[in-house]
């Protein structure tokens, strides 16, 4: 019996491999999708509504099963006895790194991916980030300009829904926002003395979450438990936005729990399909393909290029110039700091539910007089104020009902807020394959060398001055001081970079288009593409560029040229 | 706020689903692990059973209507039920102080095993944990013995009980129990002596204030207005109203 030969084969059921299997089945290409992991299913996975005294370990996670099967994901805070499962086993899926140099890698395989878990925060690039280079000499700047992505920004947007404000800031570019979510109490008094002290704006977060109904999808309840799966859709994931957009078409064909090793090359250089594990029984598959498409997230399809070895491309797939692997990043962070708001200290609740804080564009070295020499880029700053829910239990003396009652009656006001900066592209932050360690199907681990550089170091102080005249205009009392350290590499699970884009295919491994440039028919069009990264979250922009991609891969079929 | 109840019975025209016609009306058969939202997802979420067999979710068993506690001795269970009333200023007989001294044996009887997977983490993945939580604290994780501190706190309250009384701690009356307990607690005058005693409160409150805020009754009497279903989202209401 022949082999079946897909249109297009996309590997990653997440941000990125939702979009193109959306885009692509819709303009009447026939995909393929393989996902690592298995499919989640709602009444059995989802835990949003489930209150801390219904589960055994109360929210506080079984830590024996926790330390001993997700050493590394548990410090996730999504990964707790509600949303474990949404992560994976750190020993099924091993990696290393140099002892001075560690990375927290935080994945998520299912028919999904990490879309179940992400934060949501969703903000567009400007071309402070697509043309960082020009501004300031460092590094390169994106092959394409934010007037070249907008529409693809556009078209997501006006499917998925971002909720947000429009501010009109160059550095920080409007979505098309359905309604904001609102800010609380005291949110507004500080975005009143941040604003006029500063001359900053203070705005609430801008999130994937549903302010009104979309498209089919009803609008968020406001449970503020998204982490944990949402059984109403209203916040983006691909398994209930773009994936049954996919499934509608009749023209696509979704295989879960294959474990991608490496690509099949053709004699002709070009990819003819795709190897994988299957999870379950170990058994060695593979399918064929016109074209793959890489969205298994930036390491993982970064490692499948690495692990994609023949005569031909004796260092993978993409690999001609040794520039694969190469300039990680992940975003630098200054947490923890905070205190309260003595003047909002009540006796009363407030409603909690919204899904998201508020933030503080990045003004440092952008736009208006905040200039910093000692660094490159910029950073914001982001938290939340609400009330504490029973944390000032803990340093409130005495017990009894005495005790209680003061709990009960007086509620501090805590703020929060922490600063998020920009990880400059260095060639020495990389990827390689560990020549030893393999995961759990035999594919070898990768060996991840990153740290922060004197650029991130020398901003960190600045962010650290700056949060601490934030506190001070606040006027918080008991406050936290940030962290002294910044993040572990990592941690943010904004990991970007090592197969960047760019018009050199010298200096790049993808072109504009995000076509790896040494073999035509592969794409990869996850976080792995960034040349630069700002200091925002990446996902709206991952989105955005896979679907400007499929868009360019139809195009292709539909000249055949591919 | 709308109830569950509520929220339940104006599926599909009411407040908060207001402007959604129902993704499961002209539904497709959809791949294994693709949904959309639908009237059985919702309605499973507020029917009361809220995991199908087969997750991996561990939901608290049906309490037995004679609790074999795993870690305590049947006296010392006693006696951490006692203390437990103590500290919510509660009879031992109410059921949130069982549920709470319950969820105490749990995790007191599994401090050992956990500690141990602790001090079993790989180097990597220790290093990762250091750089994450601070040295401190990973320390504490592979330190802090839990069944010692109890083993010794209970120790000590009946040596102490029988210094003072002459007999154990669970035979005091509720008088005599509160006075050792407030010479154990931390408002206590003399704060700079440590012992066995003043170690098992800090531990025991911390496990008590855990046991009781995420408990229906100490959420309800914090009057915390979460996990909820809103029509809009919450903000300021001295703003918004």
């Amino acid at each position: 019996m022949a082999t079946k030969t897909y249109d297009v084969i996309v590997v990653g059921s997440g941000a990125s491999g939702g979009w193109v299997a959306k885009e692509l089945t819709e303009k009447g290409v026939e995909v393929l999708m393989l996902e690592a992991g298995p499919p989640r299913v709602p009444t059995r996975d989802f835990t949003e509504h489930i209150w801390p005294y219904q589960l055994k370990y109360r929210g506080f996670g079984n830590q024996k099963k926790l330390l001993t099967d997700q050493p590394i994901q548990r410090l996730c805070y999504a990964c707790d006895d509600y949303s474990q499962q949404f992560f994976v086993n750190d020993h099924e899926h091993p990696y290393t790194f140099p002892a001075d140099k560690p990375f927290m890698w935080i994945r998520g395989r299912q028919v999904g991916g990490k879309t179940f878990c992400w934060a949501r925060v969703s903000y567009r690039y400007s071309d402070f980030e697509f043309k960082a280079a020009s501004r300031d000499g460092y590094g390169q700047d994106w092959p394409i300009s934010y007037k070249e992505i907008e529409p693809y920004y556009d078209r997501i947007e006006n499917y998925i829904g971002i909720s947000g404000s429009y501010e009109g800031l160059p550095q920080l570019p409007d979505s098309k926002f359905l309604p904001p979510m609102r800010l609380s109490c005291g949110e507004l008094v500080a975005k009143e003395i941040v604003e006029k002290k500063f001359g900053w704006k203070l705005i609430v977060d801008r999130s994937a979450n549903l302010t009104v109904p979309l498209n089919g999808r009803p609008a968020c309840h406001y449970c503020d438990q998204c982490q944990r799966g949402c059984f109403t859709a209203s916040y983006f994931n691909s398994p209930s936005v773009t994936l049954p957009a996919a499934a509608r078409t009749g023209r696509f064909h979704l295989v879960s729990d294959a474990v991608v090793s490496h690509l099949i090359m053709n004699a002709e250089g070009k990819a003819a399909g795709v190897a994988y594990i299957d999870r379950s029984t170990k058994t060695a598959r593979e399918v064929r393909g016109k074209t793959v498409v890489l969205a298994a997230s930036a390491l993982e399809s970064t490692r499948i290029l690495l692990h994609s070895r023949s005569p031909r491309f004796p260092n993978g797939v993409g690999n001609s110039q040794g520039v694969l692997g190469h300039y990680l990043m992940d975003h630098t962070t200054l947490e923890q700091a905070g205190g309260t708001m003595a003047p909002l200290k009540a006796s009363v609740r407030e409603p909690v539910g919204r899904p998201c804080g508020y933030i503080i564009p990045k003004y440092v070295n952008t736009v208006g007089p905040h200039r910093n020499k000692n660094f490159l880029r910029g950073y914001y700053f982001a938290g939340d104020g609400r009330q504490e829910l029973y944390g000032h239990a803990f340093s409130t003396p005495g017990f009894g009902r005495g005790f209680r009652e003061i709990v009960r009656s007086q509620i501090p006001y805590s703020f929060s807020v922490y600063a998020q900066g920009e990880c400059l592209p260095r060639h020495d932050n990389y990827v390689t394959l560990d020549p030893e360690k393999k995961d759990a199907w035999g594919i070898p681990a990768l060996h991840i060398h990153a740290s922060y550089g004197e650029n991130e170091h020398a901003m960190a102080k600045a962010m650290r001055d700056h949060l601490g005249e934030i506190m001070d205009a606040v006027k918080l009392e008991d406050r936290t001081p940030p962290r002294d350290e910044l993040n572990v590499f990592g941690k943010n699970i904004h990991e970007c970079g090592t197969a960047r884009m760019g018009n050199d295919p010298k200096t790049s491994v993808l072109n504009a288009y995000n076509q790896v440039h040494d073999v035509k028919n592969v794409f990869v069009t996850d976080g792995a593409c960034f040349v630069t990264q700002g200091c925002s979250e990446p996902t709206l922009t991952i989105m955005a560029i896979s679907v400007r991609a499929a868009d360019y891969i139809a195009e292709q079929f539909r000249r055949g040229e591919l | 706020m709308v109830t569950r109840r509520r929220w339940l019975m104006q599926l599909g025209g009411g407040v908060v689903l207001a402007g959604w016609t129902g993704g499961d009306l002209d539904a497709v058969e959809l791949p294994p692990g693709v949904y959309e939202a639908s009237r059985e997802h919702l309605g499973h979420a507020l029917a009361g059973h809220p995991v199908a067999a087969g997750g991996e979710t561990e939901l608290v068993q049906p309490r037995a209507a004679t609790f074999q506690p795993a870690f305590f001795s049947r006296d010392g269970y006693q006696t951490i039920v006692g203390l437990t009333g103590l500290m919510l200023g509660e009879t031992p007989e109410t059921p949130v102080v069982r549920e709470i001294a319950e969820w105490i044996d749990l995790t007191v009887s599994e401090a050992a095993t956990v500690r141990a997977a602790a001090q079993a983490l790989s180097k990597g993945h220790r290093t990762v944990a250091v750089h994450f939580y601070g040295a401190d604290s990973v320390r504490r994780l592979e330190e802090f013995d839990a069944q010692k501190t109890v083993r010794e706190g209970l120790a000590w309250l009946d040596a102490e009980s029988r210094r003072n009384h002459g007999r154990v701690f669970n035979a005091l009356a509720k008088p005599e129990q509160v006075a050792i307990v407030e010479s154990m607690a931390d408002n206590r005058p003399n704060r700079g002596a440590e012992n066995a005693g003043t170690r098992l409160f800090v531990y025991l409150k911390e496990r008590v204030i855990h046991g009781f805020y995420t408990a229906r009754a100490g959420l309800d009497e914090l009057g915390y207005r979460g996990n909820a279903f809103y029509a809009s989202p919450p903000g300021c209401e001295h703003l918004y109203g």
